[in-house]
């Protein structure tokens, strides 16, 4: 008798979908414990095209070729993200998924350039990351692993189209014996005991039971909210936009290994590349900005009618209550700015594989389960939030809210932990470390009043020398690498 | 350099204290500061030839060796070091078991869950044989052999972890000479009284016995537990652990090796605290820490005799401690080190530890003179963390205990434990997990090793453990079993390995 739960996944949305795949590749033969419920026209809308490097571990795990992953769902390689009229309306910074440089005898790159800068020298921190570099090239290849190469300090994501991206997992964990139920969920009963759900009703009369359940419903939360009354922890002081609409327009021609996010006066536009057509999104604060005002910044002629969507950032106060665990948009919405939508869903699942409950779920996993999500959604909370704050715009009511509100402590202590001496601590969850944090700061214009005193160990003008030296690698290297489009080609994903 | 441009780096930097945290402080600067801007001064007191008592360390001792450049074999001649593989707990669960908590891991990762699901399940299946059998560095320890790891993961051998015992007084004479040949400047004085600024109470100075000054931008006091410039001068305060560790004191005292060497310390459970047995190569180092609510001085002296290897080379030490840590261990321009830091029981040999990761944040930390507060506070929360985090895992060895044959025994397990180790003792129990917040120093194998050798053990296991068949499972662990036993058998002595590598010369 094995001891893997029966478990009963709600939404046949991306995060259904992702959950369903990651739990096909765990259970392999008993794969068939797994039901997805499907919503048919209620699906919850998917706003990501984007993710984060991590998926390429969950692909692994998942047991998914990446190379027919990327094939199916016209994906593009995603080297960063370029943020255009952040910093200030006329300036622009990109956000690399590589390291920065190399230390200089033990002390981290990055003090190294802060006095650089100090002495008004030293180049863009870009100019220092391969990938920064190989996207301005509209150049790609994958890392090696030889550490001694620079080749290996950096790693990439993707640019997917949602729907194909869905309907590959959903493919994928059918075939690996993951049931789909067409049948619509009319009504959930929940036991009296307080312990969670009992059973779902679904259209027809069938009364579907499980161990566990998945709510990836979508923001409305049919059962960590509806049902169980789990309650929002609204952050829109923070972030407060609240709108998107969504489009489409023709593919470029030349494929850029990047996205944009570009500011606006009330929030923010972007433009993610694949294969087959291009991915754009608007996000506005509703406060700060009409809905027909939001229309009237759509292009003029569209190929489809745009989608709206209204959103709430902020998380659920637990994710997980009693045999119910949410993830996705049930567990949480934070806006797309950094491509956290998929990530958010992909670490969900995989927390929840390493504390799967045999049975009936215990109150230490579920605690323990919170506890985690919370802090990772949280410094993913602040790592949005510095995008606004720290931004010297004020030319609008949008931007001048953004300069004065206040911060969440934890963020406020890491932005002065950095301004005193340029350090970044490391923060417990994955999305983002040092490098990310650095980017974002270093591209706001965010700079520490001092650098670490080891800095002066090295004399300037060596100190210019050597990052010249690394700077001209690193060109080098990514001269040497092949364009995008040609890579992507080759693997026959045309 | 500050926004004006003016230089407001550390130009002087006083250690007070000179034992083996005071001279690991000076060597680790020294060798990182090396530009000769900063003049670094050791005060320590006139040297009254105390026999070094031995000090066993953990893992990361290493990582410090390296970044003193140290060869590893000259280190452990200098130092009458032997090698460690972990430590034998007698007695800690109850009267006559016997567990091993051993440094490396555990069996093989298998489908990405940890190794010991899946012998939790063959165990609540029947299968008796016990997690130790899976450890090589525990089968290597039993069999008295050593050999040191190898990278490549897919070999059983990189399983191994290893540290070292060694003579902290050698130790501390090592390092010296070290810091000594890289420019630091030894003083034997002592210090008479301290100079606090006016304006806001940051040490000036020190003042010499003849009455001398010596001033510097920072502080460092290794001055041991009364904490001269720490709590004496800055009055830092102290935060007592006492309730969740009672013992508050140690007889200590070497005898003469018989045995053959063990790679491994031991810990043997008495009735009124413990002893410690420590291998080097020249003689042994023993050790009684009891709470003296429950037994003398001249009890605890007469047990502590009674359970050595060998004869007695001194008479017995005593210290007395009380349990806990500086309020701060960063206070305006000082920073304490060692036993002015505040004081652990020495049971998971973390003594050293503490010193070295004290210095590795300084480092990472490192101060100019304005000593701005966002960076004093940021070492104080990274020490303050690490500190609680060790004291769990050593009140977990007294509290999960089924002894009740004496006050000690019953008092510790029916004691309330700090809500963080609870937390971590529900979770093992409710699903056999070990969870972190952050990285820490004892990891998962470590957590595993003492909870089930003190008899926690875990309702369930992970069920994806499920997902592969058991006789398969049974194939796999029986394989992992054979392959640990025959790499241990091969292995040398832990003689032979000394003998070949690094045998020191006999004491003079």
């Amino acid at each position: 008798m094995s001891g893997l739960p029966s478990i009963v996944i709600v939404g046949g949305g991306l995060a259904g979908w992702i959950a369903a795949a990651a739990l096909a590749g765990e259970f392999k033969h008993h794969a068939g414990r797994v039901s997805v419920v499907e919503c048919g026209e209620d699906e919850p809308l998917d706003l990501s095209e984007e993710a984060l490097p991590a998926t390429r571990l969950f692909l692994e795990r998942s047991g998914i070729d990446e190379d027919e992953f990327v094939r199916q769902t016209k994906a593009t390689f995603k080297l960063g993200t370029e943020f255009t009229g952040w910093p200030a309306p006329e300036s622009a910074f990109f956000h690399p998924f590589s390291q920065f440089g190399t230390s200089i005898e033990t002390l981290g790159f990055h003090q190294c350039w802060f006095k650089l800068r100090r002495h008004g020298a030293g180049a863009p921190l870009g100019e220092y990351s391969l990938t920064a570099v190989a996207a301005s090239l509209g150049r790609f290849a994958r890392p090696v692993a030889d550490t001694s190469s620079v080749f290996s300090s950096f790693s990439y994501g993707f640019h997917c189209d949602r729907a194909l991206h869905r309907e590959f997992l959903r493919r994928h964990a059918l075939a690996r014996g993951v049931r789909a139920i067409a049948h619509r969920l009319v009504d959930v009963a929940v036991r009296a005991d307080g312990g969670g759900i009992d059973a779902l009703l679904l259209e027809g009369g069938e009364r579907l039971s499980a161990d566990l359940y998945i709510d990836c419903s979508g923001g409305a939360g049919l059962l960590i909210e509806q049902a169980l009354g789990t309650g929002y922890e609204d952050w829109s002081r923070f972030l407060p936009c609240d709108r998107a609409i969504t489009w489409s327009s023709p593919k470029t021609d030349a494929l850029m290994p990047f996205s944009r996010k570009t500011a606006h006066d009330a929030g923010w536009q972007w433009s993610v590349p694949m294969r087959h057509r291009t991915g754009n999104g608007l996000v506005c604060s509703s406060r700060f900005l009409d809905t027909s005002d939001m229309r009237r910044m759509l292009p003029e002629s569209l190929e489809s009618e745009p989608r709206i969507y209204a959103f709430v950032n902020g998380r659920r106060r637990k994710m997980w209550s009693g045999n119910c665990v949410a993830l996705g948009a049930a567990a949480g919405f934070l806006e797309p700015l950094e491509a956290t939508d998929t990530y958010l869903v992909q670490s969900g699942i995989s927390r929840l594989l390493k504390l799967l409950p045999a049975g009936s779920p215990c109150q230490a996993s579920a605690e323990e389960y919170n506890r985690l999500a919370i802090t990772e959604i949280e410094q993913i909370r602040d790592f949005l939030i510095l995008h606004y704050c720290s931004s010297a715009r004020r030319d609008s009511a949008f931007w001048n809210y953004c300069g004065q509100m206040e911060l969440p402590g934890s963020l406020a202590a890491r932005i002065e932990l950095f301004k005193s001496r340029g350090r970044i601590a490391p923060c417990g969850g994955e999305a983002f470390s040092l490098p990310n944090w650095l980017a974002v700061f270093a591209g706001m214009d965010v700079l520490p009043r001092r650098y670490h005193p080891f800095a002066d160990k090295i004399g300037i003008a060596e100190l210019k020398e050597r990052a010249g030296m690394i700077r001209a690698a690193i060109r080098q290297a990514a001269n040497s690498m092949p364009d995008h489009g040609m890579f992507l080609a080759r693997m026959g994903a045309a | 350099m500050d926004a004006t441009g003016s230089d407001r780096r550390i130009r002087s930097i006083v250690i007070l204290g000179g034992g083996s945290a005071g001279w690991m402080a000076a060597a680790a600067l020294a060798r990182t500061l090396k530009d000769g801007f900063t003049k670094i001064h050791v005060i320590e007191s006139p040297e009254i030839g105390i026999v070094g008592v031995g000090e066993a360390t953990i893992p990361p001792i290493r990582a410090f060796n390296a970044l003193l450049g140290l060869d590893e074999n000259d280190f452990i001649r200098k130092t009458q070091a032997t090698f460690k593989l972990g430590i034998e707990f007698r007695n800690w669960c109850r009267q006559g078991h016997t567990y091993f908590h051993p440094f490396g891991t555990y069996g093989t990762v298998i489908d990405r869950v940890a190794f010991h699901h899946y012998w939790m399940k063959l165990r609540l299946l029947g299968d008796e044989t016990p997690l130790a059998d899976y450890s090589l560095s525990t089968s290597a320890a039993r069999l008295g052999k050593f050999i040191r790891p190898v990278q490549d993961p897919k070999l059983v051998l990189s399983s191994l972890s290893y540290a070292f015992h060694f003579d902290a007084a050698l130790y501390g004479a090592y390092l010296r000479e070290y810091a000594l040949a890289r420019g630091v400047v030894r003083m034997e004085r002592k210090v008479v009284d301290v100079k606090l600024r006016g304006q806001d109470g940051f040490i000036e100075a020190l003042v010499l016995d003849g009455g001398e000054t010596i001033e510097a931008d920072f502080f460092i006091d290794c001055s041991g537990f009364r904490g001269v410039l720490i709590e004496g001068a800055l009055k830092t305060g102290y935060r007592d652990w006492s309730h969740w560790l009672p013992c508050d004191r140690a007889a200590a005292v070497p005898c003469e090796n018989i045995d053959r060497l063990t790679p491994f310390t031991r810990s043997t459970a008495h009735d009124a605290g413990w002893q410690w047995r420590i291998p080097l190569q020249h003689r042994c180092g023993n050790g009684y820490v009891y709470c003296s609510k429950f037994i003398t001085d001249d009890e605890a002296a007469a047990t502590l005799l009674r359970n050595l290897d060998g004869k007695a080379l001194a008479e017995p030490r005593f210290l007395k401690f009380t349990a806990g840590r500086r309020a701060a261990f960063w206070n305006k321009n000082c920073v304490a080190l060692g036993l002015a830091s505040g004081f652990m029981e020495p049971l998971e040999s973390t003594s050293i530890h503490l010193v070295m990761s004290g210095v590795t944040q300084l480092l990472a930390i490192f101060p100019d003179r304005d000593f701005d507060p966002t960076n004093t506070t940021e070492y104080n929360r990274i020490l303050i963390t690490e500190y609680e985090q060790i004291r769990d895992f050593i009140v977990l060895h007294y509290h999960a205990t089924e002894r009740d044959d004496s006050a000690l025994w019953r008092y510790c397990r029916d004691m309330e434990i700090p809500d963080s180790l609870r937390y971590r003792i529900e979770l093992f129990r409710s699903n056999g997990r070990v969870t972190f917040t952050d990285r820490e120093l004892f990891v998962e194998s470590n957590w595993l090793s003492v909870l089930t050798g003190q008899h926690v053990w875990p309702r369930r296991y992970d069920p994806l453990v499920d997902s592969l068949d058991v006789d398969e499972t049974r194939r796999r662990l029986r394989n992992v079993k054979a392959l640990i036993a025959q790499t241990a058998a091969a292995m040398p002595t832990h003689e032979d390995f000394i003998a070949a590598n690094c045998r020191a010369a006999p004491p003079p």
